[in-house]
């Protein structure tokens, strides 16, 4: 354990020495800074385990010195040790990140380098939770993903031995939702928060991932930050899934040229998410009889999807023709 | 396009077969599908593309696979899959100066593409 004590009175020094060595023995590497430039000298070096620092110090205060050796070293546990000291001072170390206070006093002495201990050994603790944590947390989203991929193999493995080329197209559509799910877990996998995702980096990356594979179709992102809470952030992946599905079979069935345009924005408490397709002349015509048939195959699931997946968001899905393509619009309350 | 010789280096033998499907979907020729990285040093034949799970039974990862196919086949490359995105491990991927690095569940799109960049 590394011990750095800051503290500008020699003799108050001497004494935390004393019963630091008392209670640690050899086990402690001890570091002294008595000024500005040896603090820094210190913190350059292996960063400490532990602070222990006075707040009044002639060239800075206990605060100061607190948030230095944060900066270098974000895990180290600190503890005020003070003579001038009331509950006041007290409560605001506590505050901004000290583990504990101690007075300055012959009888408090002993009583700093159990705190320290206690502080240390609490410190550890956290440290190993976290890391246990996180080991937890990367190994849940590994088994995710790749059960994931077993469920789609599966599923892939039994459009082969389908005979009609529509019921191996469903299948597709099929893993292409699951996908779906499983990239939206990727981003909060990303986001390092639980209960939100930045859900425009979300419909970039589904975005990009279907037209990707189109010839001469442009994708254009216009993109407001907005953060999906979690119960939401699903049904909205699906729902996109499926505009983005719809745009590149029906406009842009046969390829470009054209363009497919994504925005998410905040319409006052309510968040509209919509795709737009506009296919160029040479591309509408092409299209208008590849579109036919392929609305008419399926006269309504995907539609069904998304009416009730809105419904479950307490939104609305609404659907616009323009003359050269068409916009569908998911709104629904942030 | 020139087909590929592809090797896969996967210990699932449902993910195997779909990489092997999406392989010779884009027209290139799947010439071995293996389980451990043992297997892929000792008896992989020739191969222009090695795609290689990261996890996998047996004492070496898919990237250490990668490390050692590197030196032992010079000229070779390979195309990470994996289902953990954590950014050690993608440190250590990119370090082999893969193809491509793809998170599972692959999409087919990605995978193709990587194979183009190859090819």
């Amino acid at each position: 354990m590394k011990i750095l004590a800051v503290d500008d009175d020699p003799d108050t020094r001497a004494l935390v020495v004393r019963s630091l060595r008392q209670e640690f023995g050899s086990d402690i590497e001890l570091h002294e800074a008595i000024d500005a430039s040896q603090l820094t000298e210190a913190l350059e070096g292996a960063a400490p385990d532990v602070l222990i620092s006075d707040f009044d110090l002639r060239w800075s205060d206990g605060f100061e010195v607190l948030a230095k050796v944060k900066a270098a070293a974000p895990d180290c546990c600190c503890v005020m040790f003070t003579g001038t000291g009331n509950e006041e001072l007290a409560v605001r170390a506590l505050k901004s990140g000290f583990d504990d206070y101690v007075v300055k006093s012959a009888l408090q002495l002993r009583r700093l380098a159990t705190t320290v201990r206690a502080a240390y050994e609490r410190a550890e603790r956290t440290r190993a939770l976290a890391r246990d944590r996180d080991i937890l947390l990367r190994e849940l989203y590994h088994r995710v993903h790749n059960n994931l991929q077993i469920v789609i193999s599966l599923v892939m493995r039994t459009s082969r031995t389908l005979e009609h080329p529509a019921d191996r197209e469903k299948l597709e559509a099929l893993c292409a939702r699951v996908v779906a799910i499983s990239m939206l877990q990727e981003e909060f996998y990303r986001s390092e928060r639980l209960d939100a995702v930045p859900f425009g980096n979300y419909l970039t990356r589904l975005a990009e991932q279907q037209v990707g594979l189109a010839d001469d179709v442009a994708l254009e992102m216009r993109l407001e930050d907005v953060q999906l809470p979690v119960q939401s952030a699903l049904p909205v992946a699906l729902v996109a899934n499926e505009m983005l599905t719809n745009a590149m079979k029906h406009a842009f069935a046969s390829g470009g040229p054209g363009k497919l345009i994504v925005t998410l924005e905040r319409r006052g408490p309510e968040v509209a998410l919509a795709v737009t397709d506009r296919r160029t002349p040479a591309a509408a015509s092409a299209s208008a009889s590849a579109r036919a048939p392929a609305t008419v195959r399926n006269p309504g699931f995907g539609m069904e999807l998304m009416e009730g997946l809105a419904r479950q968001v307490r939104g609305r899905v609404e659907h616009e023709i323009h003359e050269d393509g068409r916009t569908t619009r998911l709104t629904l309350p942030l | 396009m020139n087909p590929l010789n592809i090797l896969i280096v996967e210990d699932e033998f449902l993910v195997a077969d779909y990489l092997s499907d999406l392989v010779r979907q884009a027209g290139h020729r799947v010439v071995g599908v293996v389980d451990c990285a043992e297997d892929a040093l000792n008896g992989a034949g020739d191969f222009d593309v090695a795609i290689l799970d990261i996890r996998l039974r047996g004492q070496l990862d898919g990237i250490q696979l990668a490390e050692r196919l590197r030196q032992a086949r010079p000229g070779k490359r390979h195309i990470y899959i994996s289902g953990s995105s954590d950014p050690a491990t993608r440190e250590r991927a990119y370090a082999t100066s893969p193809l491509a690095f793809l998170q599972k569940p692959i999409r087919p799109g990605e995978l193709w593409e990587a194979l183009a960049g190859a090819a």
